[in-house]
């Protein structure tokens, strides 16, 4: 695998603050790359400056092995902002035709039709932008960044402001983009799920410094908490919650209504001594069984890990 | 050139979908240009035609002095309005930014931006400039005196008050792309009334007369001095700063 964006030690100040303190990630060709962190956190200035749009301090970057400065490499990229630089004054064909002027897209009217086809907007092509819904005008924004059949699609958050239904098509669109058409896509989100559900990797920025990185199943394994979830007829009560605690063997993390929750990892208790631990206690139990670490509570954990104790 | 050409297109296009500002545009610049035309008209061009001997100097400079408001003016307007429109709009719709992803240059963006202000403005001020010009002759000059034209008078109203407003809207789409378009606005406003009536004041006392080259080349001065200021502020034109202006 290569890398289709790569960064080294990126650092950028805007104006006294240090936005970026020596990112470095690489994006492999046909990854889905998820670009995760909190708001401030420096995932635009990390997309701005990948589209050219920012100058890096220091450090080195490049998108398809190429210096985003030179107009050759703008050609193999597609990009998704926010705000998503549309004009309202132009119908959504008259939009993806300037784009694909510029571009220099031959034989643009084939191309624009398969984009709009793409993102489901053939019917509304030829009505003013201005009269799009938000998630219209993110799935026009795409198709934008599709219109030149760019190998590299860097988009930052495109599913902001969209209702849910919204999200789940272009989170379709997204995932047929991207084995369909074979794309390196970098994705900047909030949404935990969302990037979950189509990210193979991802970086987590915080404060400037990418605080996890790599791929998700493996830092699921690696780094994750995976659980053992207790389900139980009624909340335990407070005397049983106490008990637990008095057991540090058995990894008691939290009760979360019905489910009590303990370590899961390596040296943990077993199902069944804990089992037996409740029902010796009179706790009813309804079912057992383990649980992965989600994305959000990675996400969590390392955030809070970057907060310090 | 490629490029300034289609976001000069994009420009133009995206000004002419917006009928109702055009309108009120079209309908402002044409009242000061008529309420200029009837004002030069009845205070000094009648005044001088009914004379036993018309001095023709003096009806050169009043009628060189409503061609030039009328160019100034309905150019000065179009420019200006449009300018702060489209700058404000696409600076917040992030439409200049996402142009700035493309290969398109921050240079392409501000001069196919401000051409495409410019040019239709130009097309403007010539057709209503010529309209003045044929309306004041046939109502106060013809058949009298027929109609009263000078060489400087054609070069200050078709050439030197479009270099002006070139550089112009230049300058305020050089300080609204880097900067605040409210502060290029600002420019844009102050410039138009200060500049027009400086100019007329001084036309009106002869000097110089409206109808003289010196008339011009103070125009063409002020369009120099402009250039230098787009000259000196063109190093600041980077997408970085475009980007992180507001």
């Amino acid at each position: 695998m290569t890398a289709a964006i790569h960064l080294d030690g990126i650092r950028k100040r805007l104006g006294a603050r240090e936005v970026l303190k020596g990112v470095t990630f690489d994006v492999e060709t046909g990854d889905i790359f998820g670009y995760l962190g909190p708001n401030g956190a420096g995932k635009t200035t990390t997309i701005r400056i990948l589209l050219g749009l920012l100058r890096a301090d220091s450090g080195k970057l490049d998108v398809l092995g190429s210096d985003i400065a030179l107009a050759g490499t703008r050609m193999k990229i597609g990009f998704v902002l926010d705000p998503d630089g549309l004009y309202d004054s132009m119908t959504g064909m008259e939009n993806l035709r300037y784009y694909a002027d510029i571009y220099g897209v031959p034989g643009a009217g084939a191309g624009i039709d398969r984009v709009l086809g793409l993102v489901g907007l053939a019917d509304r092509a030829g009505d003013r932008v201005g009269t799009y819904s938000k998630g219209m005008r993110q799935r026009l924004s795409l198709a934008r960044a599709m219109v030149h059949n760019p190998e590299v699609l860097i988009l930052d958050e495109p599913t902001a402001g969209v209702d849910p239904t919204g999200q789940i098509e272009i989170r379709r669109i997204l995932l047929d983009i991207a084995h369909a058409e074979k794309k390196t896509v970098l994705l900047s989100s909030h949404n935990l799920d969302e990037v979950q559900r189509i990210c193979n990797r991802v970086a987590i920025i915080d404060r400037g410094q990418i605080r996890l990185y790599g791929e998700l199943e493996e830092l699921r394994q690696t780094m994750g908490r995976s659980s053992i979830v207790i389900e139980t007829g009624a909340a335990a009560a407070d005397s049983v919650l106490e008990d637990l605690r008095r057991q540090p063997g058995l990894g008691f993390r939290e009760a979360r209504g019905t489910s009590l929750l303990f370590e899961g990892g390596e040296g943990a208790a077993e199902v069944s001594d804990i089992i037996a631990f409740l029902t010796g206690r009179g706790v009813k139990i309804e079912g057992a069984g383990r649980r992965e670490a989600s994305l959000e509570e990675l996400y969590s954990s390392i955030l809070q890990e970057a907060e310090g104790p | 050139m490629r490029y300034t050409a289609l976001v000069m297109k994009a420009a133009m296009r995206a000004n002419f979908r917006s009928p109702a500002v055009a309108a009120v545009i079209a309908g402002v610049a044409l009242m000061c240009a008529a309420g200029l035309a009837v004002l030069f008209g009845t205070l000094f061009i009648r005044p001088e035609v009914a004379r036993a001997a018309p001095d023709r100097s003096v009806l050169e400079n009043h009628v060189g002095l409503v061609m030039f408001a009328t160019s100034f003016v309905c150019i000065g307007i179009y420019a200006s309005v449009f300018t702060f429109q489209s700058l404000t709009r696409e600076k917040d719709r992030g439409c200049i930014q996402a142009l700035l992803a493309t290969p398109v240059a921050p240079r392409d963006v501000w001069l196919g931006k401000s051409l495409g202000v410019f040019l239709p403005g130009l097309a403007f001020a010539v057709v209503t400039t010529l309209a003045a010009f044929l309306g004041v002759s046939y109502t106060y000059l013809i058949p009298d005196i027929g109609f009263i034209i000078t060489p400087w008078m054609i070069i200050t109203s078709f050439v030197a008050v479009p270099l002006v407003y070139l550089a112009m809207t230049l300058v305020v789409h050089l300080v609204g792309l880097t900067g605040r378009p409210a502060t290029g606005n600002v420019i844009a406003q102050v410039f138009l009334p200060v500049m027009m009536s400086l100019m007329i004041n001084l036309a009106v006392r002869k000097v110089p007369s409206a109808a003289s080259w010196v008339f011009t080349v103070a125009l063409l001065g002020v369009a120099a001095a402009a250039g230098i200021i787009v000259l000196l502020l063109r190093s600041k034109l980077t997408a970085e700063r475009i980007t992180l202006s507001r």
